[in-house]
């Protein structure tokens, strides 16, 4: 993976303008709307971060405050519920199978070795991020031949639940968040070109 | 060479031209210069909505409702228990919209338990009956003018799990009780708006 983000943004671009203006599929079909990519993965970024949150406060904190059930890391062997992060990560997966966007929590903080930044994009961003929360670091990437567009939101500590278990966990290199903290990000991965 | 294709070059130059000048070399790419369908976009959504909602039924409620440990109904919020799937769906729509994300979805259906989730428009009634003909891709248009002009993607939903179809086959309010697994209940309906 390589970042060489001015080139190939032209180069992707230079391709859409010349498909745009072959020939058109049919005489009755207008112009398809388009949207820029930026707006694409806010509108994905929404959605997840919506899901995730509605797991969080309406199931997690909810029947973990009335006693019915706790969320644990092996939820999987014990009558527990996901996690919030892991509720992500499994939802990843299941789209990774089915369409061509990827994403994943990163953070400089993983509990887990596998979420940490594996680029110089991804620990860039991650620094960005955690400077200026209010908006995502974005570029260009070429992995096998194709062109992918990348953004990276702060991801913030939106729940007790997520404050408790990374600053108590064994393998957290960092113990001492605050509710509302950047405690890392999520990366949106999506075709820059059909 | 067409004069087609010479138009083509012309553009694609310029364009390129465009770019350097524009942008300083230190900047980000922001994503703003590149477009892509809409359609394309919704299909996106319409990916991690439906991978949502199909983790939290199955990680979650049907795990759980197996285990006899809590179970899943429509009165949640005064009961011990954990929101119904389509419940999931319909609170991520709320807060999405809250938040003035721009994007909109939510449930539609023929034989909705609740009339508001009926077809509200001469579009989603056309939408839905194209889906359940053909389940595979979704019915698109772009309604509306000015500020309001968006595009709708209406897709197919099916019965993924034992829990959709025991609660609609049995709800009162429910108007069709033979639904079987995998049959389509209804559709997802995702608004985008499209930039004036």
């Amino acid at each position: 993976m390589r970042h060489k983000k001015l080139v190939r943004g032209a180069a992707v671009l230079v391709l859409v303008g010349a498909a745009s203006i072959g020939p058109k599929p049919a005489e009755t079909a207008g112009p398809s709307p388009s949207i820029p990519l930026d707006a694409v993965a806010d509108y994905i970024h929404a959605v997840i971060q919506a899901d995730r949150e509605i797991y969080t406060k309406n199931v997690v904190e909810r029947l973990q405050a009335k006693g019915i059930l706790v969320a644990s890391e092996n939820w999987q062997e014990a009558n527990t519920l996901p996690l919030p992060a892991q509720f992500l990560a499994d939802s990843a997966h299941l789209v990774s199978k089915k369409s061509s966007i990827r994403y994943r929590l990163l953070s400089l903080w993983p509990i887990n070795a596998r979420n940490a930044p594996t680029t110089e994009f991804e620990r860039t961003g991650l620094a960005a991020v955690i400077t200026d929360p209010t908006r995502p670091y974005t570029g260009f990437m070429e992995t096998g031949g194709k062109y992918y567009f990348q953004a990276l939101y702060a991801d913030r500590a939106v729940s007790q639940t997520c404050v408790g278990c990374h600053n108590a966990h064994q393998d957290s290199p960092k113990r001492n968040f605050k509710q509302n903290d950047v405690m890392g990000g999520i990366l949106i991965t999506i075709p820059a070109s059909q | 060479m067409s004069r087609r294709s010479v138009g083509a070059i012309a553009v694609a130059i310029m364009m390129l031209a465009f770019v350097y000048r524009g942008m300083p070399s230190a900047a980000p790419d922001t994503g703003a210069e590149i477009r892509i369908p809409l359609e394309t976009a919704a299909n996106y959504v319409h990916a991690v909505l439906k991978a949502d909602r199909a983790i939290y039924t199955t990680h979650v409620v049907e795990r759980m409702q197996l285990k006899g440990i809590v179970v899943a109904s429509e009165n949640w919020e005064q009961r011990n228990t954990l929101p119904l799937p389509a419940q999931f769906l319909l609170e991520s729509a709320k807060l999405v919209e809250q938040e003035r994300a721009g994007i909109r979805y939510r449930l539609i259906s023929l034989w909705p338990i609740n009339e508001r989730n009926g077809p509200a428009s001469e579009f989603e009634r056309t939408g839905l009956n194209a889906v359940i003909e053909q389940p595979d891709r979704p019915h698109t248009g772009v309604a509306g003018s000015g500020r309001d002009r968006a595009f709708q993607a209406v897709y197919a939903d099916r019965a993924i799990s034992q829990t959709c179809i025991g609660c609609h086959n049995t709800h009162p309010k429910s108007p069709k009780r033979d639904f079987k697994l995998n049959d389509v209940m209804g559709a997802i309906l995702i608004t985008i708006p499209v930039a004036p």
